[in-house]
């Protein structure tokens, strides 16, 4: 890997969510924060596993972990989501006005085939 | 990954409609040049089509060059791995701006039919 994409924040971003359970523990986070116990509840998985996931979404930055004794909860950290999210953005929209455009083409053009009024989803 | 690059990011995405016609209309659009330039353009009211050549088979190249008001040139160039009517386009392409390469890509356009006699219609998916 080249020097300049070590450390990459959104490198490590995406590749923190390229798994489920990660995904899942995220998608958990957003409710509130939670004890890696709460967090590790749902899964058919050992709490050694699921702290190995956490750890790579700390290491991430995606989630930190309290100080408070005992329980340490789990947070969720927006800003690298919302970098990545940030950096999508472009693409999906460059899309989604693609889509509207082949729409008003299709409405334009097409008499036939017309199943019902107005917009897809 | 070569070690001269300035970078490289490798990203995917997924996109989904539903369209309220058959996939033999959407089909047409993404294949037929006069229906695929009536949309698939850049933005009407700053950029302007100078080059549009299309070959939709195996092994067929797309190419669309156009200028944005401020004279930079945008340019496509695509080529065909799969096509199968009413069904898919598989197709890898790169895009340029101002005669420098910007990005490589590899999209797969899936015509899925929805529904059965008055409700067809067809989900569209690009995965690039």
């Amino acid at each position: 890997m080249p020097d300049t994409l070590r450390g990459d924040q959104l490198s490590s971003t995406f590749a923190a969510l390229a798994d489920p359970t990660r995904r899942a523990i995220l998608s958990r986070l957003t409710t509130g924060e939670a004890s890696v116990t709460e967090l590790a509840e749902p899964f058919d998985m050992s709490l050694p596993a699921v702290t190995k996931h956490l750890k790579v979404l700390q290491r991430a930055g995606l989630v930190i972990q309290g100080r408070e004794a005992q329980w340490r909860p789990c947070r969720l950290q927006a800003k690298p989501m919302r970098e990545a999210a940030e950096w999508m953005e472009p693409y999906r929209r460059h899309w989604e006005q693609r889509f509207d455009r082949l729409e008003d083409y299709l409405r334009e053009t097409t008499t036939k085939g017309t199943r019902r009024p107005g917009k897809g989803k | 990954m070569s070690s001269h690059a300035r970078s490289i990011k490798h990203g995917s995405f997924v996109i989904e409609r539903l369209f309220n016609y058959e996939p033999l209309a959407l089909f047409n659009a993404w294949t037929d040049p006069k229906a695929k330039a009536r949309w698939f353009n850049g933005p009407s009211d700053k950029w302007t089509e100078e080059v549009r050549e299309m070959d939709v088979r195996v092994g067929g190249r797309d190419r669309l060059v156009g200028k944005f008001m401020d004279g930079s040139e945008s340019r496509f160039e695509a080529l065909y791995f799969d096509v199968v009517p009413e069904r898919r386009l598989v197709y890898t392409y790169d895009m340029y701006w101002q005669g420098k390469k910007i990005s490589v890509s590899l999209a797969s356009i899936e015509f899925v039919a929805q529904g059965k006699d008055s409700n067809r219609g067809t989900k569209l998916i690009v995965t690039e």
